[in-house]
């Protein structure tokens, strides 16, 4: 055994490990980023579709269904009152 | 009359030993149909240049053999030939079920992990770190990649490499079975994942290829150049406005670059860098390293059920579809799902993972080449 452990590069060893922790790191970061970015992109696919197909929007019907999406009803409910929100067939994101 | 003569007296035992490894890879390709486009052209090509004094490798009264010169121009001066086929490969992906269910991004990272283990046993049984690497990257389950980093650390088992490459993608239908039964049970196998796939734009499709190839570029430059013809081939596939070349890159691109791939690479299997005992234990890490990849995968899927409720679990043998090996590794698990339970139908969160798993494979190959060579 002895022998067998003086013949390994115990350095080159050491710098695999290292490799094995930086490469599978690095792998996730990128993956975990990528994943971040379509989570993102998948994120308005309303105003994707927009972009594939404007025909098929008017342009309140789209304003509604940006409204409706989860980031923008938190920030409509603070630059909007009820009244405004009534106005713009909103009405069903509550105070 | 001697010249007639002179071939037969310059015949080695090596070289005939090659000749046979030639016809066995053309066996294999013929009747057994593994990686066909592949391993047929490496066969002959591995006869070729084992003829005693040879014309096509060498020079030949100031000539360059033909074989020398594709290698030299399309693999060691600029890796355009594993690099042009990516861009036939991102042009046959469509990663509409990966951006559909984009958790299945971090199975592919996970089963890149046999990769990273292989290159500890390839050091620990002697091998240099160059070589190590080269060696650990045929898990990556990626012919184009392998050649690519073992040409780049500038490895002398290049041609064992791109043989045991092609050769264990053939297998993945006998190799991840068995892998994926060590480390699974049967209820496990019969896990059922409901499919609710989120709709995926157009603009989605588009901008991803651009996205990822920023991304691999910040953070690991030296997978721009894999991962960026991979995306490039993909974005001419989605624009919608490049029919043509999408088709061209998928047929006849992929078709050209693989003819000359598989004869090109034989340039290198001579008998003196091919018969060595070593080409054995490359054999032997790449088979190790393909286990790994599996079983790595499926360990991932099963650590994030802990944290899963039930009926939401993952079934585990998706996480072993992360490898790159596409389409075979999700026909695999879609396979033995059914073997499983005769209703248990994986084959679209396989095919997401798988993938996923292209696309990890080029960034792992990408990050060998970012930290290896400073190692050097």
């Amino acid at each position: 055994m002895n022998l067998l452990l003086s013949a390994v590069n115990t350095e080159n060893i050491r710098q695999a490990a290292m490799i094995l922790w930086q490469g599978m790191l690095g792998i996730f970061i990128v993956m975990t980023v990528i994943f971040l970015a379509v989570k993102l992109l998948n994120l308005f696919p309303k105003i994707s579709s927009y972009a594939d197909n404007p025909d098929a929007f008017d342009e309140k019907t789209l304003f509604v269904k940006i409204m409706r999406t989860k980031p923008m009803s938190a920030l409509c409910k603070k630059i909007t009152t009820r009244r405004d929100r009534r106005a713009a067939k909103l009405d069903d994101i509550e105070d | 009359m001697d010249f007639l003569t002179e071939g037969l007296k310059h015949i080695t035992w090596e070289q005939a030993v090659m000749w046979l490894i030639g016809g066995v890879l053309i066996f294999l390709a013929i009747k057994k149909k593994l990686e066909p486009a592949l391993l047929l052209p490496m066969g002959f090509g591995a006869i070729l240049v084992n003829l005693p004094l040879s014309g096509a490798v060498g020079f030949q009264e100031g000539t360059q053999g033909i074989l020398d010169w594709l290698f030299s121009v399309g693999i060691n001066a600029s890796e355009a030939m594993p690099l042009l086929l990516f861009i036939g490969i991102g042009a046959m992906i469509d990663f509409g079920p990966l951006l559909s269910n984009p958790k299945l991004f971090f199975f592919g990272a996970a089963a890149q992990v046999g990769i990273f283990i292989t290159f500890i046993l390839a050091t620990l049984i002697g091998f240099e770190l160059k070589d190590a690497a080269s060696a650990s990257i045929i898990g990556a389950a990626d012919g184009p990649t392998a050649i690519l980093v073992s040409q780049v650390l500038q490895s002398k088992y290049m041609p064992a490499i791109a043989v045991a490459a092609y050769s264990y993608m053939a297998l993945v239908p006998i190799i991840q079975p068995a892998a994926i039964k060590l480390v699974t049970t049967k209820k496990e196998r019969a896990i059922k994942m409901a499919y609710r796939p989120e709709s995926v734009s157009k603009l989605t499709k588009i901008l991803f290829p651009i996205i990822v190839t920023v991304i691999a570029g910040l953070v690991a430059p030296a997978s721009v150049a894999l991962v960026g013809m991979l995306m490039f081939g993909n974005l001419i596939r989605e624009c919608g406005v490049l029919d043509n070349l999408s088709e061209t890159a998928q047929t006849t691109l992929a078709n050209l670059v693989t003819l000359l791939l598989g004869i090109t690479i034989a340039a290198s299997m001579t008998a003196e860098a091919f018969i060595k005992w070593e080409t054995i234990a490359i054999m032997g890490l790449g088979l190790f390293a393909f286990v790994f990849d599996s079983i790595g995968g499926v360990l991932f899927a099963k650590f994030l059920n802990l944290f899963l409720k039930e009926g939401k679990k993952i079934n585990p043998m998706v996480g072993a579809a992360g490898i790159s090996a596409f389409p075979m590794s999700a026909r695999v698990i879609q396979k033995m799902g059914l073997e499983a339970d005769r209703s248990n139908h994986l084959l679209m969160h396989a095919v997401g993972a798988n993938v996923s798993g292209q696309i990890a494979s080029v960034v792992a190959g990408g990050i060998i080449l970012s930290i290896v060579p400073g190692l050097l």
